[in-house]
């Protein structure tokens, strides 16, 4: 590595974190006032950069000691618990994930291009030392409080070695593995290859995106599978079995010679495998980055011909579930709120009592999901319109025809998730089948939606004229938000409790009259706030 | 009721920072004005307000009676605006963009149809309309902005630098349709830095810097008050740019270094 690589790869690091935050009307702001621009960019980049860390600390930390403790019996050391596989898949899947938003933002930003004009030999490891400058360093964050945890209160001090080491072989595997993806994906094919494979993508995108959080959901909150086979895991075979072999080798409290060299080997033989497909995935990834710097040209094989003149509240429709579907960052986002909520919706049916669950509870163990959708959707939809924002800006539009729109959209989406998950709470779990449920939560999610659109489009400055993550203020915006959508989507609930509880100190005690006035509730703000938006 | 452009008083802050300073203008229909200016002298920022995509912080703007800060719906209608940069939705296909804008718009189907397939043949762009946006070239992508603004044809129509990027025959076609709007009483509003495009096209012109104007008329008003014979030396004069000579002497003896 010569110092130009280093150099390059950080200028690049810098232009992609940039183009992240440069829709942030305060962060330009700065930039403008501050007296060298370049270095208050390049602070601030700092500074995020120790934000991110500090997040993966806390959240790491939150995971372990969720581990660490045991009941009434005081601290159990992480060899009995599932911690190695949960934190370090954690590791895999944030790596794995961040590299590909960070390729497709090189990729659809052309930050490439500049570098590539360059009378310069560019290294095949420049785009992998800028992700690991941020994104790929700042994810070992989330492996040291284990390793911390483990070294101080049950003296595991190899944990320091071995951990680190696997971290590192997950934390690049994870890169690799996107690269892959990325190349498999935007690799130039013949026409008929290229034809099939726009057909397939997203579907391909997709599934590899459900099965990834799954396997990670599943351990979070159904450990018994990895309890179960963790271990079973016979003998020496523990040590070479990837992740799930990981509380053996990162977390032994009592080391014997032989797990010493077992776990040795076993780390050596992974380093290897992970060095070479590093070494492989970073020159290819870098390959065709520099190759596409001037072909882009493709085709939408679903394109419909002809021009067609269509309502505007349709023809809307069809523009956001276009720019969603169509790229791979928005898809994926759109189902990040099943991953946080499934789980704990899950875990609230079956550990009720089968089949007796009744109606105001099966709605409450749904309300996250709707709170979660309402507000993540929202913000996506919105997010989604990028640098279209300006052609929403010059068209005869008001801020309701664009609510009017994203909700639509956002009701699709919810309903083509939720609709799998009612069938298999009702058909499976045996849940309470009460259609009320789900007029409910759907009228919760629009009126909870409506106040989080709104607010959203109040956020974004008037003068802008594209739209990111960082226009609402970044990760505080979004707690607002979710603050904001949670009292909309939770005053109704509370309201129809405190009534239901009252009433059935008298005479009613059926809990379907906690679902009407939740309806009631609902209908009647949902009518009030469309009456105020339709004037 | 004819067609008008009125800027009483305008001022346009960004934070602390003015890009517009009371700005007083008036256009007519039926003239094509020309805005000119150096980078950051305030062009878009006054074309965007016309538009009304941006508010105004004092002062008003009447785009046909219609005050841009408080009917901007109604503004929108009538106006077509083709921005400075195509920032059009990536995803989409050209034709996805434009059956959009006039779903949007609502312009009758017969008449889209007519129009789009006409525009599309007349810029050449049949070819790339089911190509997604982001995979095409800027001047391709300016082609499918400048259609998306005309096609409701509207009463005013605000180009922000529309020929950048654009072929010769493109160019030219839109220079063609730019007259015949005028010619049909519409107002045309058009910034540029091609003084050719603005000396062959404009009735009147304006010269911005920074974010005043410094003077307007038409290119015989301003020959005769700068003494200058074309507009480029005109631009530079009343810009305070014309001591190209001594730049250019200083830059070729540090090419020579």
């Amino acid at each position: 590595m010569k110092k130009l690589d280093f150099f390059l790869s950080r200028r690049l690091m810098i232009e992609q974190r940039y183009q992240a935050l440069k829709s942030n009307q305060t962060f330009l702001r700065n930039v403008q006032k501050s007296k060298n621009s370049g270095k208050y960019v390049e602070k601030f980049v700092l500074r995020s950069y120790y934000g991110i860390c500090f997040f993966f600390t806390i959240f790491s930390l939150l995971i372990s000691a969720e581990y660490l403790i045991n009941g009434t019996s005081g601290f159990r050391p992480f060899t009995d618990s599932q911690i190695g596989f949960v934190i370090f898949l954690y590791a895999l899947v944030v790596s794995a994930s961040s590299s590909f938003f960070f390729l497709s933002s090189l990729n659809s930003e052309r930050l490439i291009e500049p570098l590539a004009i360059l009378p310069v030999k560019i290294s095949p490891y420049m785009i992998s030392l800028s992700w690991f400058m941020f994104t790929g360093s700042a994810t070992f964050f989330i492996i040291f409080p284990p390793i911390v945890i483990s070294v101080l209160f049950f003296h595991t001090y190899l944990s320091i070695f071995f951990g680190i080491i696997w971290g590192g072989i997950l934390i690049f595997t994870g890169f690799s593995l996107s690269s892959l993806i990325f190349i498999f994906l935007n690799a130039k094919r013949k026409t008929a290859v290229r034809k099939m494979r726009n057909g397939l993508s997203n579907a391909l995108k997709l599934l590899a995106f459900v099965a990834v959080f799954s396997v990670f959901d599943l351990s979070l909150y159904f450990p018994q599978f990895v309890d179960y086979v963790s271990p079973n895991l016979y003998g020496t075979v523990r040590y070479f079995v990837p992740i799930l072999g990981l509380r053996y080798i990162v977390f032994e409290s009592n080391p014997t010679f032989y797990s010493i060299l077992f776990s040795s080997i076993s780390t050596c033989i992974y380093a290897v495998i992970a060095l070479l497909l590093f070494m492989f995935s970073s020159s290819s990834i870098t390959k065709l980055m520099m190759s596409n710097v001037n072909s882009t040209k493709n085709t939408f094989s679903g394109a419909k011909k002809g021009f067609r003149v269509k309502s505007k509240g349709t023809a809307l429709v069809e523009k956001d579930i276009r720019i969603v579907t169509r790229k791979m960052q928005n898809l994926t986002l759109m189902l990040l709120p099943l991953f946080f909520t499934l789980p704990t919706v899950f875990s609230i049916y079956a550990t009720g009592t089968v089949g007796t669950l009744n109606p105001s509870s099966a709605y409450l163990g749904l309300l996250s999901l709707l709170i979660i959708s309402a507000s993540f959707y929202s913000m996506q939809l919105i997010i989604s319109e990028g640098d279209g924002l300006e052609n929403l800006r010059i068209l005869p539009l008001t801020d309701w025809d664009i609510i009017k729109s994203k909700l639509k959209t956002g009701l699709i989406i919810f309903s083509i998730f939720s609709i799998p998950i009612i069938i298999i709470l009702v058909g499976i779990i045996r849940a309470p089948d009460d259609f009320l449920i789900e007029i409910d939560l759907a009228i919760g999610y629009i009126f909870a939606s409506i106040i989080s659109l709104s607010w959203l489009l109040r956020k974004i400055p008037k003068d802008a004229m594209t739209v990111n993550f960082y226009s609402f203020n970044g990760s505080l915006g979004i707690i607002f938000l979710f603050g904001v959508t949670a009292i909309s989507a939770g005053i109704f609930p509370i309201l129809a409790i405190l009534i239901y509880t009252f009433l059935s100190y008298s005479i009613f005690r059926d809990p379907y009259v906690f679902l009407m006035l939740i309806f009631i509730f609902n209908v009647t703000a949902l009518y009030l706030i469309s009456m105020k938006y339709e004037k | 009721m004819s067609l008008s452009i009125i800027s009483r008083n305008l001022i346009k802050k960004y934070g602390n920072s003015k890009a517009l300073d009371d700005i007083n203008l008036e256009i007519k229909g039926g003239q094509v004005f020309g805005i000119l200016g150096p980078n950051g002298s305030g062009k878009t920022t006054f074309l965007k307000i016309i538009a009304g995509v941006l508010e105004a912080t004092s002062g008003e703007v009447l785009v046909n009676d219609l005050d841009t800060n408080k009917d901007r719906e109604l503004v929108k209608e009538i106006v077509g605006y083709v921005p400075e940069t195509p920032t059009l939705y990536e995803s989409l296909t050209p034709r996805e963009f434009l059956n959009f804008v006039a779903s949007v718009r609502g312009i009758n189907e017969a008449k889209f149809k007519e129009r789009a397939e006409k525009f599309c043949s007349a810029f050449s762009l049949t070819d790339n309309l089911d190509e997604p946006i982001g995979s095409l070239s800027f001047g391709t992508k300016q082609k499918v902005a400048v259609i998306g603004a005309m096609l409701h044809d509207p009463e005013i129509l605000v180009l922000d630098e529309a020929m950048n990027g654009l072929d010769p025959k493109s160019s030219k076609i839109l220079k063609t349709l730019l007259r015949d709007f005028s010619s049909r009483g519409k107002c045309v509003i058009f910034s540029t830095h091609i003084m050719e495009v603005a000396e062959d096209l404009c009735d009147r012109l304006a010269i911005l810097y920074k974010g005043k104007i410094i003077t307007e008329g038409t290119l015989e008003e301003l020959k005769r008050a700068s003494n200058d014979t074309n507009l480029e030396d005109i631009f530079l004069g009343v810009t305070g740019q014309d001591q190209i000579g001594n730049i250019v002497e200083t830059l070729k003896e540090a090419m020579k270094s």
